[in-house]
């Protein structure tokens, strides 16, 4: 019998909780939150035409997947996700490393970019569409210039914080500019490159829902204007919820690669 | 003494502040380097210990002056002048050996080369049982010795040091300050070593420059005769000699003097 211990109070300042309560209290409130609805919509509380009951929107989902062809929605909408990013990563990683190690190259693009980072990406959308119509243009340049600008920003600056002294320590054992950008600056900047995309990530998901929303016929957010069309709610929550896991997905892919890349990072992530 | 590799020359250094201020860190300074001397560069903080060591290194240039290593004026940084920081300078995405490879990497010898001679400077700082380990699973002290090891396979006319072992507890800081000595005996390396703390001074300098404040100039030159024209290979020995003492407070009584006048 440890005596003396103080009964342990549910409140502690600071304290850090146990895997048992850690996870007992996460289950607690998706327990909370589905008794919540399925009561709500069982008792006859809400109007079930606008707020099916989640079993109902579990099934669609699954019908969604196997009956009803849903699969190569989900597969364009990543497609374009994978492709409006990877371009915008292609352009965005070279210009920000440079950028943030060259200030002649930074007293060029940093003007430009940081005032396109003010332009709210979905105000071009009108625009993009009379300029491109309705295919996968608009879709794609929509996410490349809701990314793009952030991620420049973003990995320009952690270049500039890649230790002085690493630099000038390679340059006294003969580097030169390209090798330090290459074998110094750049392995050094990396992580928090990975990092910074795995956070511009989730912004491209949002920039393509609302792109797909707008103004496509493809793709999960399209299938989800078509719900609405036909009253279906339940096929709008199913589309929110793969959103929601694709999301979660490619941040633990994103974790993962992080990991795989920087073994001598210690736990950061 | 034996040739000089080093000159200082009338150095001078005034950095721009901006807006049309200006500051002059160092006025003056000449000294020289012995080859395969130990000189360490001693004085209060601020008094442009740094800038000097740092203008060697070639990666500040003198306003007036000039410094020139084997009869050739420095311009710019160059591996003749390796240097090794205070801060810990590993290059963490690459393992022991690969740190200590990088110089020799980057100016092109064989894997072959490399590989033995990364042997025999990781075993001459005592780290072989790490070489594949990452830096950030090693100690402060143990960082030291990879960025001494990946300086020295870079085969350096001089080694710069600026106060390399200021971020390490005592005792790891009296074992690195043995193992220069051993390694300045094994290799027969030139160091310019910056330091304020007096105890690392005497112990490795051949020859102390002491650098006064505001502006940064050249108080004094002592060489620690009292060691016989020997290094002492440890500490507890260094401190029972003869004129250890007295050379100790002689260093103290001009740093005080530095200070002093600073009020
Ligand atoms: N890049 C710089 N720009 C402006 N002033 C500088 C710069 N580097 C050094 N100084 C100034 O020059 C003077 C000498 O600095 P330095 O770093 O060489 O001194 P130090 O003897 O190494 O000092 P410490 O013992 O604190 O390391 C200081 O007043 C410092 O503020
Ligand atoms: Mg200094």
């Amino acid at each position: 019998m440890s005596s003396r211990s103080r009964p342990k109070r549910f409140l502690e300042v600071r304290k850090p909780v146990g895997r048992r309560q850690r996870v007992i209290s996460a289950l607690g409130i998706w327990v909370v939150f589905f008794g919540v609805w399925v009561f709500a919509t069982a008792s006859g509380m809400v109007n079930e035409l606008l707020v099916p009951a989640p079993q109902q929107v579990f099934a669609t989902t699954y019908e969604l997947f196997f009956e009803r062809g849903f699969t190569s929605d989900v597969l364009i909408s990543i497609t374009r996700v994978i492709l409006a990013f990877g371009m915008a990563a292609t352009i965005a990683i070279p210009l920000g490393v440079m950028m943030g190690t060259f200030p002649s190259i930074e007293a060029i693009f940093a003007p430009f970019v940081s005032a396109w980072r003010y332009l709210p990406a979905p105000s071009f959308i009108p625009i993009l569409l009379m300029w491109f119509g309705t295919g996968e243009a608009p879709k794609l340049a929509l996410l490349f210039i809701g990314v793009i600008f952030f991620l420049i920003t973003i990995i320009m600056d952690h270049t500039k914080n890649v230790r002085e002294e690493l630099i000038e320590t390679a340059l006294t054992l003969g580097a030169s500019r390209g090798t330090i950008l290459l074998k110094v600056v750049f392995p050094s900047v990396l992580p928090d490159i990975i990092v910074a995309m795995r956070q511009m990530l989730a912004m491209a998901w949002t920039y393509l829902v609302i792109a797909e929303i707008v103004a496509s016929t493809t793709g999960i957010g399209a299938m989800m204007m078509r719900a609405r069309r036909f009253l279906n709610t339940d096929e709008i929550l199913s589309g929110i919820i793969v959103i929601g896991a694709l999301g979660l997905i490619f941040d633990l892919l994103f974790a993962a690669l992080y990991r795989g890349m920087f073994p001598y990072l210690k736990e950061k992530h | 003494m034996a040739d000089s590799i080093l000159k200082i020359q009338q150095v001078s250094k005034v950095f721009d502040l901006g807006r049309g201020r200006q500051l002059q860190a160092v006025q003056g300074i000449s000294f020289d380097v012995e080859k395969n001397s130990i000189c360490v560069l001693l004085g209060p903080s601020g008094c442009g210990k740094s800038t000097v060591l740092r203008m060697m290194a070639g990666l500040e240039t003198p306003t007036s002056g000039q410094i020139v290593i084997g009869g050739q004026e420095v311009d710019g940084p160059g591996r003749d002048r390796g240097m090794i920081f205070q801060a810990y300078t590993s290059f963490d995405w690459l393992s022991v050996r690969k740190n200590v490879e990088f110089g020799m990497k980057i100016n092109g010898l064989s894997a072959a080369d490399r590989r033995s001679r990364a042997e025999h400077f990781l075993d001459l700082v005592g780290l072989t049982k790490f070489a594949d380990a990452y830096p950030s699973q090693l100690s402060g002290g143990m960082r030291q010795r990879v960025a001494i090891a990946r300086t020295l396979a870079n085969d350096p006319e001089v080694l710069l040091m600026d106060e390399p072992f200021g971020a390490l507890d005592a005792e790891t800081r009296w074992l690195m300050q043995e193992l220069m000595i051993d390694v300045a005996e094994k290799t027969n390396t030139t160091m310019v070593i910056v330091t304020h703390d007096l105890e690392e001074a005497i112990f490795l300098a051949d020859k102390i420059i002491f650098l006064s404040s505001h502006p940064g100039k050249l108080k004094e030159i002592i060489v620690p005769e009292f060691k016989g024209g020997k290094r002492i290979p440890d500490k507890e020995h260094i401190i029972k000699l003869n004129g250890y003492s007295d050379m100790e407070e002689k260093l103290m009584r001009l740093m005080r003097e530095e200070g002093r006048r600073d009020e």
